[in-house]
């Protein structure tokens, strides 16, 4: 299932799956040419910000003498506010805080120093015309590159809200009994994973809505069953998977590393 | 074993990788006791294979979201990047980028194309008569000959040569790193700017020869002209080097060859950089004084032999390393 589940997530071409050396495979979202428009717009508005003020404070409070400062500051952040802010907030300005974006590199790591004012530097040439030539690069390059990504080696991702710990709830199921499940059944893991997957957003859906949603899947197991026909689709999927979620399957070891033995004592298994 | 025991027995193991992992990050490595790293990387590899069985046995989403998140934050600390060392800096700048220069075809021609075209532009403002206001316009060169027209140093005070020295870094290298950055269009870009600007120099430079400003004008432009003229050309070679290695990319791939050598690049064009502030320093502060020709053209000899000496040092320090070595060799036979 797994390598099918690849297959389908990186044929979706806004997402970039990474395989890590201890094989683990992580997703970023690319973010599209929009999103990172705003961030510009945001970061830009903030240096015209400072600039103007600086000019205001240098001209009306200091005198003529400051101005070199003010130029001074005006170069720094014209050229160097991205890299310094991407090299100093892993890969973020404030704008990109904002959108919700961030650099990294092709590899899914962090980016260093260079990859940040690489891309920072030539974002000039990439704003050539208008920003035409960003867009026609990001257009043909498979993870929207702008040129300063694609010397730079880096892509800039939408920012996933990491999770918590949640455990699986044992669902009460009222108007189905166990015994209409037979007792050879197996779920695989891609049963399970629908499964999982419909009991997340359930709580989020009105009765009637679940079972509608719940009909094409558990029509199956209706018809194959010979059920009543009048089975609640929704309920019977919540029968399954309090079923499937509290059985392993058997055939290969899931027991964690240093566990004890006992724990997973076959009495526990069969139940 | 049931999911929700698997978590519940994980879980602590998770929280206690969290907790590390804020501790750890932003840490330098040799500041780490080696049992919490030992631990650490232990903890992490549990975790990555925790990951996987939640991917397999179909966790909540919420949870795999979760190791995900942890795995990916581990994964981003234990490959973290180089950070920051002065120290290689240092090296970057006094032994890298000279060898680079000196070596590198690019920073040859982005000079012979802007000494060429300067030169050329030059000679033809002083010898033909339209050449100059054809190329810079007639109204720019009125105000030069208008801005040159009293010696240097009467209108500058401390005030006018600060705002100076600030608009010169602001627009001189703010030039040179636009230079560098339009590179990518296969150095094109480098290319046209840099033969732009050795045109638009020249004519300017042969007209107000040819013109009766011509002494206080030589007396302004001698002593930035060393770092500065280098400084244009060097912003080009960087971006000629980036464009070049899209080109001939030596079996690479476009993308590979380009990401090789654009790290390069930017060393050399941050280098550009430096000289242009250095240049920018000198040019606010020390050309507009009223001093006589001779101490103006010295500061130019001395910048020049500041630049040659730097240029040279790679080999002055791989020599002395050379002789050290051979040195220590004889001991050895000696000994032996």
């Amino acid at each position: 299932m797994v390598s099918a589940n690849s297959d389908a997530r990186s044929s979706i071409d806004t997402v970039r799956v990474i395989i890590t050396p201890e094989n683990v495979r992580f997703d970023y979202r690319l973010a599209g040419p929009t999103r990172r428009l705003m961030a510009m717009v945001i970061d830009y508005a903030f240096i015209l910000m400072i600039v103007f003020g600086l000019l205001w404070i240098s001209l009306l409070l200091i005198g003529e003498g400051s101005l070199g400062l003010v130029f001074i500051t005006f170069f720094i952040l014209q050229w160097g506010y991205a890299g310094l802010m991407e090299t100093f907030c892993n890969g973020q300005t404030l704008g990109k805080m904002a959108m919700r974006l961030r650099v990294v590199s092709e590899n899914g790591l962090p980016i260093n120093s260079q990859q940040a004012f690489l891309r920072g530097f030539l974002r000039t040439a990439d704003l050539l015309l208008g920003g035409s030539t960003a867009t026609v690069s990001m257009m043909f390059s498979p993870m929207f590159q702008r040129l300063g990504d694609r010397a730079a080696g880096t892509i800039v991702v939408i920012e996933q809200k990491s999770g918590e710990i949640e455990t699986p709830a044992a669902v009460v199921t009222e108007k189905v009994s166990l015994l209409m499940v037979p007792a050879s059944f197996r779920a695989d893991r891609d049963l399970i994973e629908g499964l999982t997957l419909y009991m997340a957003r359930r709580n989020k859906l009105s009765p009637a809505r679940r079972r509608e949603i719940a009909y094409w899947l558990a029509r199956h197991f209706i018809r194959n069953w010979s059920l009543p026909a009048n089975t609640d689709p929704d309920q019977l999927l919540c029968l399954l998977y309090s079923r499937s979620v509290a059985e392993a399957p058997r055939s290969k070891g899931y027991r964690l590393k240093g566990e004890p033995v006992n724990q997973a004592s076959p009495k526990e298994v069969v139940a | 074993m049931k999911i929700a025991d698997v978590i519940a027995t994980r879980q602590k193991d998770w929280k206690e990788l969290e907790s590390e992992i804020h501790k750890i990050r932003g840490k330098s490595i040799r500041r780490i006791p080696p049992e919490e790293l030992l631990d650490f990387g232990r903890r992490y590899r549990a975790i990555c294979s925790d990951l996987s069985m939640a991917l397999s046995m179909g966790f909540p989403p919420e949870t795999t979201r979760y190791l995900h998140q942890l795995v990916a934050d581990g994964h981003a600390l234990i490959y973290r990047s180089q950070t920051f060392r002065l120290r290689d800096w240092g090296k970057v700048l006094f032994l890298d980028v000279p060898a680079r220069i000196v070596t590198e075809p690019c920073t040859w021609i982005a000079m012979a194309v802007f000494w060429g075209l300067f030169l050329g532009s030059m000679l033809g403002a002083i010898f033909l008569d339209n050449f100059s206001a054809e190329v810079v316009g007639e109204s720019t060169l009125t105000q030069m000959e208008s801005m040159y027209s009293e010696p240097i140093g009467l209108g500058s005070t401390e005030d006018t040569r600060s705002m100076m020295t600030g608009f010169y870094v602001f627009n001189n290298a703010g030039i040179g790193l636009q230079c560098f950055a339009y590179g990518i269009f296969f150095g094109v870009g480098s290319l046209f700017v840099l033969a732009f600007n050795a045109i638009f120099l020249g004519a300017i430079f042969g007209h107000m020869l040819s013109s009766p400003q011509a002494g206080n004008f030589v007396n302004f432009v001698t002593s930035h002209g060393p770092f500065e003229l280098t400084a244009v050309a060097l912003s080009a070679g960087a971006g000629l080097k980036l464009g070049w290695s899209i080109i001939d990319t030596s079996g690479w791939s476009r993308g590979d060859s380009l990401r090789r050598n654009a790290s390069e690049a930017l060393e050399l064009a941050l280098t550009a950089s430096v000289l242009f502030i250095l240049a920018a320093m000198i040019e606010g502060n020390f050309s507009p004084l009223p001093l006589p020709y001779e101490i103006k053209a010295a500061m130019a000899i001395i910048c020049t032999i500041l630049l040659l000496m730097w240029l040279s040092m790679p080999w002055y320090f791989s020599n002395r390393k050379r002789r050290s070595l051979s040195s220590k060799s004889r001991e050895v036979s000696d000994a032996a």
